[in-house]
């Protein structure tokens, strides 16, 4: 145990949002000290090659801006604790982290959280096979790793973050095919005609995945994984706007990896623990923390927030967000200099106009309505604890109406994930079953630890894991 | 000594058996890159695998040197390191 | 619309509510049983649920021996698994002090004919081989069990339906309806049924819901709060408390004990330590100095758990009445509205015998003898006054 650590801004997640922060109230002079869970600082958008020596020629920029952004944080003096996680939160912005199994006491004058998202997926028969992951989970086994997790991979679910993935997998040499559940409307497409500054980055991505051969296809979701020991095939259907399958369209696909996800689901964990308000936007990743939009304020006294966890809103947003949560953060402490109002006044700017294209991706993937029947009877919802659909299908009959109530009666998000894989099923589950509203249904709570803490590590009594 | 540009091999133990990784694998990748996809069992005795891939789902946990229930998608391998997964 | 109707209406779908529930609808009322949340999601939801007689209140032995008797029964009763466990209560001694206190509990424990025995260190480590701690003694109790308390709750609540009862969680009373001093419905929200009795067992909110008749409960909300471990292969055979020590609940407690599903669940509360009057809703975080103690003494019992994992914390509201024992019976003033509240944080204890009295009362038996100590009435005009 190494004692209190005292500083003015402690900055929770080391993504855009965080390095921006960190960098942000660092150049008005406040101590500053971000605490990630990764060994690289980056996040899942920045993510860093995890091979030793300089970065590959092939690195992507959002690699070489990562590596970029956390070296200038670090010259300016932003203390960075990798492999360190806030497993709790207390009264006074007094953080518990879980560095490599040592454990830390950190107060902060200011807080900035910004723990970001985790990829958001739906149970259906067969997700428990090795070979079906999350998108993220292929996209960290190609960029950090250099691994392909397949020969042929299917990538599926929805949003854009499909196309990123799938066209790294494509370069790593996999044969890849998307299956995107959305079916544009002409309506949709009118409005991202609004937005010209992006037809560039859009035309570029799709012109590669048809230079590599990645087939795209619209309207269509997996509905089963198949395979003995490991994933051998896809079985996907063609469905309407809500989401309801249409007869008569089954496909089979060989593949040996699927990566799926419905987009993100925001970590607002640690704010929730922490008493910040959030509302709930189901299209923006569930809850999300309400902030003062000039300065990243949440409803908690010196606690801001950027990033995903206000809303998923993309790399941009999150790092504007950042900026002026760094920014406002330190200068609640007295720090300032001459630039920083202008540049605060920028970033709002900024962020105000990235915020419309976000919204209009948020509203072009909203999940459909029928996705909660994805999983069929036996299916397990909640994979640590192995509970299937039948049996929350049972404790909402007896009377269960919210995850929280399924959960006491079933496990259903009891174990060792504290429902972070099954929460959002779980919800769309029982809101389906019982017409209410995902606001009340989602409603797991957030409770320490954040994350499992052994508990020599409470007790401040274990050595360090060996990393 | 390795090349400039090549990737040191690392050389770890996963049931016994020797593995041949790269340096900057992770365990989970490392099995992965040689087609070992099954991490441990589930409740329900089904194989399981990699999920997430950042730590958040625990479905790839493992044991390392003796310590159990590690994520595999977190822990860098490294020389002599002893895996042993829960398939019984 | 036309209202519907039933005999009874209760309050507070907790353990108590639903076991009350539970027992009018098999006494042949019809019955509908409200709850603002969720079913046992208060402090039921939040209880270690041990059902026991030991070391648990000095004039109530006979009802919470009838109370441990009926829970014995009452999967097979109720065609329900819900982990009961009669895996057996110790209670460490630390102190020198506290061996007094503990032959004191054993000797009058054995007046009623209860099985127990004080264990010296090695008798101890037989039970419980993990349990490493220097301790300097414990007692034993062989028959206390634990059930699971959500599904316990459940067992109740499905029984309850099976029998007709009509179950509203998420379903607030924001209105207690009364005619010439006699209950006549109750509103909650849009639900708006008639009733001529009205059972509330809200627990910490039992005040509140009285107010809405115009009278007021001597009972306030006491913070509880738990944490469990990830599961493990089984190490800790039976309840494992502390001694009661001098000073009382007040003084602190601990209680550890290994659920079904081979989580540990553990607590420690030191003397001036928790003790948060603030209202059941304002204040549901976990207090750091609780881990901090509840990890102290769980791993200076059980040194072998120090790589186990923390996974889960949660915090509940218990209800305190000045005198530790429920509230059971009709609130003078108002016809029909009876109570059912005062756990303690030992509601699982009681629960069963509680709606049983209640059950008797609504059916027409004026004198519960049982019920005579746990009267309202107890506390003379103070819990009568309208507010």
């Amino acid at each position: 145990m190494s004692g209190l650590h005292e500083v003015d801004v402690a900055i929770v997640g080391a993504g855009p949002a965080g390095l921006a922060a960190a960098i942000a109230a660092r150049s008005l002079g406040a101590s500053v000290l971000v605490i990630d869970e990764y060994s690289a600082a980056g996040g899942q958008y920045h993510r860093q090659s995890a091979r030793p020596g300089p970065p590959a020629s092939d690195a992507t920029q959002a690699e070489r801006q990562g590596r970029a952004l956390a070296s200038r944080a670090r010259e300016a003096g932003v203390a960075f604790w990798a492999d360190a996680y806030v497993w709790a939160a207390f009264a006074n912005a007094m953080l518990a982290v879980d560095q490599a199994g040592m454990r830390r006491d950190v107060r902060a004058r200011s807080l900035v959280v910004s723990t970001g998202a985790h990829d958001r997926v739906m149970p259906f028969p067969g997700w428990t096979l090795p070979g079906v992951m999350t998108v993220g989970a292929a996209q960290a086994l190609v960029k950090a790793h250099a691994v392909v997790p397949g020969q042929r991979i299917v990538v599926a679910g929805s949003g854009p973050f499909l196309l990123v993935v799938a066209e790294g997998l494509a370069k790593a040499g996999a044969a890849v095919e998307i299956l995107e559940a959305a079916r544009f409307r002409a309506s949709v497409l009118a409005t991202f005609l609004r937005f010209p500054n992006r037809w560039g980055e859009l035309l570029g991505l799709l012109r590669t995945l048809r230079a590599r051969g990645v087939g795209l296809t619209l309207g269509r979701v997996v509905m089963r994984a198949e395979g003995q020991d490991g994933l051998q095939g896809v079985v996907s259907q063609a469905v309407d706007a809500r989401g309801t399958p249409i007869a008569g369209t089954v496909l089979r696909h060989d593949a040996d990896a699927l990566a799926i996800a419905y987009g993100f689901r925001t970590q607002v964990d640690l704010a929730r623990m922490l008493g910040c308000r959030t509302r709930y936007d189901d299209a923006a990743g569930g809850h999300a923390v309400i902030v003062d939009a000039d300065t990243g304020r949440t409803s908690q006294a010196e606690i801001y927030a950027a990033g995903e966890v206000t809303g998923v809103g993309g790399h941009e947003v999150a790092a504007l967000e950042g900026t002026i949560a760094g920014l406002s953060a330190a200068m609640s402490l007295g720090y300032t200099s001459p630039a920083a109002l202008s540049r605060l006044a920028a970033a709002r700017r900024g962020r105000a106009k990235a915020q419309r294209f976000a919204d209009v991706v948020a509203a072009t993937f909203a999940p459909s309505r029928d996705l909660a029947l994805l999983p069929a009877a036996e299916t397990i919802v909640c994979r640590c604890e192995g509970v299937t659909r039948d049996s929350i299908d049972r404790a909402i009959a007896a009377g269960a109406t919210t995850a929280s109530a399924v959960k006491r009666w079933t496990r259903c998000g009891m174990g060792r994930c504290q429902g972070r894989m099954c929460g959002w099923g779980l919800a769309r589950l029982v809101a389906a079953r019982t017409h209410s509203p995902m606001a009340l249904a989602d409603n797991l709570t957030a409770r320490l630890p954040l994350k499992p803490v052994s508990l020599g590590t409470i007790a401040g009594s274990n050595p360090p894991l060996v990393k | 000594m390795t090349a400039p540009g090549a990737v040191a091999p690392v050389r770890f133990t996963v049931d016994g058996a020797e593995v041949v990784g790269k340096a900057g694998d992770s365990v989970a990748s490392a099995l992965l890159a040689q087609g070992m996809r099954i991490l441990r069992r589930g409740p329900g005795g089904e194989p399981r695998g990699l999920f997430c891939g950042i730590g958040v789902c625990f479905d790839c946990l493992v044991t390392v040197d003796g310590c159990a229930d590690r994520r595999a998608c977190l822990v860098p391998i490294r020389d002599g390191m002893v895996v042993e997964r829960r398939l019984g | 619309m036309s209202t519907p109707a039933f005999d009874a209406v209760v309050v507070g779908a907790g353990i108590v509510g639903c076991a009350t529930a539970y027992e009018l609808a098999r006494a042949g009322l019809s019955v509908a049983l409200l709850d603002k949340g969720d079913i046992g999601g208060a402090v039921t939801g939040g209880s270690l649920a041990c059902v026991g007689t030991h070391m648990i209140s000095r004039d109530e032995i006979p009802l919470l021996m009838r109370s441990c008797q009926r829970w014995s029964g009452l999967e097979n009763e109720l065609d329900f698994d819900f982990e009961y466990n009669a895996c057996g209560q110790m209670r460490f001694v630390r102190a020198p002090a506290d061996l007094e206190v503990a032959r004191g509990w054993l000797a009058l424990e054995a007046g009623f004919g209860l099985e127990g025995a004080l264990l010296d260190p090695a008798a101890v480590r037989g039970i419980a081989p993990a349990l490493r701690g220097p301790v300097l003694a414990a007692t034993w109790s062989p028959r206390d069990a634990t059930v699971n308390p959500f599904l316990a709750c459940r067992a109740f609540v499905e029984a309850a339906q099976r029998l007709g009862c009509r179950v509203h969680p998420g379903t607030g009373v924001t209105a207690i309806h009364t005619q010439a001093g006699r209950i006549t419905g109750v509103t909650a929200g849009a639900l708006r049924i008639a009733t001529k009795y009205i059972v509330n067992a809200a627990g910490p909110w039992a005040d509140a819901v009285a107010r809405l008749a115009g009278c007021a409960l001597p009972i306030a909300p006491r913070k509880a709060q738990c944490l469990a471990t990830t599961a493990v292969a089984p190490i800790i055979p039976c309840v494992v408390g502390a001694c009661e020590s001098a000073g009382g609940v007040e003084a602190g407690y601990t209680q550890i004990q290994q659920a079904a599903h081979g989580q540990i669940l553990f607590n420690t509360v030191l003397a001036g330590g928790v003790r948060t009057e603030a209202r059941p809703e304002d204040d549901l975080a976990v207090d750091r100095q609780f881990v901090l103690d509840s990890v102290e003494t769980l791993l200076w019992l059980f040194p072998d758990l120090r790589n186990v994992t923390l996974l889960r914390s949660w915090c509940a509201y218990e209800a305190v009445t000045p005198d530790d024992h429920f509230l059971i019976g009709p609130v003078d003033g108002v016809d029909g509205l009876l109570v059912a509240a005062g756990d303690g944080g030992t509601g699982f204890n009681r629960a069963p015998m509680i709606g049983e009295m209640i059950a008797q009362w609504a059916s027409g038996n004026r004198a519960v003898p049982a019920m005579t100590p746990y009267l309202p009435s107890r506390f003379g005009t103070e819990a009568r006054v309208a507010a």
